[in-house]
């Protein structure tokens, strides 16, 4: 055999070696049907520090309701798609020597309450003092059917009331709130 | 995304180190023009003279996701996305030589050589903050601190047109260079981001949580993709044409220059060193870039303040004033990236010619020697700064017709990585097959890298 015909012949034995011993063993793709990526979010909500100073009517006199409504569009998208759940975590801290309820109500367009599982979103603090905070801290869960009605929030309606009928007292209401989103980020 | 992502991480796609110094192939002078030649002409078969390929994995293989170990896959992401950092990268390298021919020009001694090649290259760092946030999200730990810098990555297509010589300087040194026309076909590149996104946890702040985006600095530069998005009745027969085009001197242009030398030192030592694809890119046709500015803060909406029947919220209206989004059409440079190869090698085994030369090759002046072993280096320059690799090799002239070249190379992430190049010279007729990291191909699912490397060549 001359040189020529071994070097075609040792040449070829090599790729094919290299061919027949090349594979890919001991996996399994179909895992990917396992996959999940489910990271969580928390964000910030609503917040508010508020003294009795203002619960003085700008006309004069008192006035125990503290009332604001916000516009925009909170759900917007199809973020509620990416959702598994979500949930809103409200904490009321008092150092004013009456107690105080907060409420949350997201409304339609039309100013209509959205009558979602936890409407409305209410938190009650007992009077604390100065050094002698009390604080409550309240967390709701949303169902499922509940991120398709927000869909049509585009208002956030927030008050609080005092007990009482004392605008001039000491110490501070601190309200503070953060959302926890548990999203889904690939389609089933 | 974020298990393809995690599957690319790979070694030099670059690094041709069982061609670099392999003398006999027309080849190695695309790796140091200042290589020895020993041949009086060659011509690549067209098409087929060179393909190169290489894909990899660093840091995690298909074996640590894909394993049929009975674990769930999302505990391996997990453990996978804890391992590797923002400085691991995908890279992926694939060159079509089309033309590639030289001849010696007998007057003076210079060794002439050309052609044209098609290449694409990759880069990709591991967005590790990134895919951190969108796998785990911002809350565990809060306070962590996401790097939008990590975005960082390149990618073009283009075709190389090249023309250099090689001359025998005297019997030490012999010198090369080439000089380089890249014509593009389309790019884009994501390397110079900066900024961060925090959350921080405020006891006494505002509200629970501080949300932070500061300095955001985001660039991403694209050339030759515009008008093909752009157009929705374009066909695909007019795709071509236009990619055809750009591929003939029509899209966006560069230059650029290799150099090198080889150098014989006393007894037998050979010295090698090499600068390939020193250049740049000029992109000023069909260039579209998109950048994202600026820094803001959210602790969220501030109600009840006052009794107020209804505020509308300018949140959307505050973001898009404090983070600045642009297109541009501003033409920008880029870079080649440049690599360096270095060798010192040992020639021994004398050959004894006692039954004449009918070799192709020259004479048994330059073929003296029928095995070398030695040392080679190589890096290339990347985004985030150059990459080493070093290999060990052994190089034997089998027979007439057969040579062969082993390597052992060890790079930031592999230490086990073997290469084997075969030569086969039927009469003028050559055929090369080169193929690294040969232990792995076992079990593919379980390398970290794999590059192949065939062609064949008509040598004179």
């Amino acid at each position: 055999m001359n040189t020529k015909k071994i070097a075609l012949i040792s040449t070829s034995i090599c790729i094919a070696f290299l061919v027949l011993i090349s594979c890919v063993k001991d996996v399994d793709f179909n895992q990917t049907k396992d996959l999940k990526i489910e990271p969580v979010y928390e964000l910030d909500f609503v917040y508010s520090r508020i003294e009795t100073a203002k619960f003085t009517n700008p006309v004069g006199g008192f006035m125990p309701v503290l009332r604001d409504t916000l516009q925009d569009e909170f759900f917007s998208g199809d973020v509620g798609d990416k959702l598994l759940k979500a949930e809103l975590f409200v904490s009321l801290e008092n150092s004013i020597p009456v107690g105080f309820d907060a409420e949350l109500q997201f409304l339609d367009g039309n100013d209509n309450v959205i009558p979602i599982s936890i409407s409305p979103i209410t938190i009650t603090v007992p009077a604390g003092n100065l050094g002698n905070e009390q604080r409550v801290e309240q967390t709701y869960s949303f169902i499922l059917q509940d991120f398709e009605l927000l869909q049509s929030a585009e208002k956030l309606a927030s008050s609080v009331t005092i007990e009482g009928n004392d605008n001039d007292l000491d110490g501070e209401l601190i309200l503070k709130s953060k959302a926890i989103y548990y999203t889904s980020l690939l389609d089933e | 995304m974020v298990v393809f992502t995690l599957l690319g991480m790979a070694g030099f796609s670059q690094n041709k180190e069982l061609l670099y110094d392999f003398v006999e192939l027309p080849q190695s002078l695309l790796l140091n023009p200042g290589t020895e030649v020993r041949f009086d002409k060659h011509i690549g078969i067209p098409l087929m003279s060179q393909f190169h390929f290489n894909v990899g994995v660093r840091g995690v293989n298909v074996f640590d996701i894909f394993a049929d170990d009975g674990r769930d896959i999302n505990v391996k992401i997990s453990e996978a996305l804890v391992k590797l950092d923002n400085r691991d990268y995908t890279t992926f390298t694939q060159q079509l030589e089309l033309l590639n021919f030289g001849w010696r020009n007998e007057k003076n001694g210079m060794y002439f050589s050309g052609g044209a090649y098609q290449e694409l290259d990759f880069i990709g760092y591991f967005p590790k903050d990134y895919a951190t946030l969108v796998y785990f999200g911002n809350e565990d730990p809060v306070g962590k601190e996401f790097d939008l810098g990590d975005l960082k990555s390149k990618a073009e297509v283009l075709m190389v047109y090249h023309f250099g010589f090689n001359k025998k300087i005297n019997d030490r040194l012999t010198t090369g260079a080439r000089l380089k026309i890249y014509s593009e076909i389309a790019s884009y590149k994501a390397t110079d981001n900066s900024g961060v996104f925090r959350t921080e946890q405020e006891e006494d702040g505002r509200n629970i949580y501080k949300h932070l985006l500061e300095d955001i600095n985001i660039n991403v530069a694209t050339s030759g993709y515009v008008a093909l998005k752009e157009d929705e009745d374009i066909t695909e027969k007019e795709v071509s044409k236009e990619l055809i085009s750009r591929a003939l001197f029509g899209g966006n242009l560069g230059l650029g220059v290799d150099f090198g030398l080889t150098y014989q030192l006393e007894d037998n030592w050979v010295v090698t060193a090499s600068v390939t694809d020193l250049g740049f890119i000029v992109h000023s046709k069909d260039v579209e870039s998109y950048q994202v500015r600026g820094s803001y803060n959210f602790e969220g909406f501030e109600t009840p303040t006052k009794n107020d029947p209804i505020r509308v919220l300018t949140f959307v209206d505050d973001v898009r004033e404090n983070i600045d989004s642009d297109t541009t059409n501003t033409s920008y440079t880029t870079l080649r990236p440049t690599k360096i190869n270095g060798s010192l090698r040992k020639n021994f085994n004398k050959i004894k010619n006692n039954d004449g030369c009918d070799c192709w090759w020259k004479s048994d002046k330059e073929q003296e020697y029928a095995s070398a072993f030695g040392i080679q280096v190589f890096s290339q320059f990347r985004p985030r700064g150059p990459q080493f690799a070093g290999s060990l090799f052994l190089y034997h002239r089998v027979f007439r017709g057969l040579r062969a070249k082993a390597t052992f190379t060890v790079d930031e992430y592999s230490f086990h990585n073997v290469g084997l190049l075969l030569s086969t010279d039927i009469s003028k007729f050559n055929f090369y097959v080169a193929a690294n990291n040969l232990t792995d191909y076992a079990n593919l699912a379980k390398a970290n890298s794999a590059s192949v490397q065939f062609g064949f060549n008509l040598i004179f």
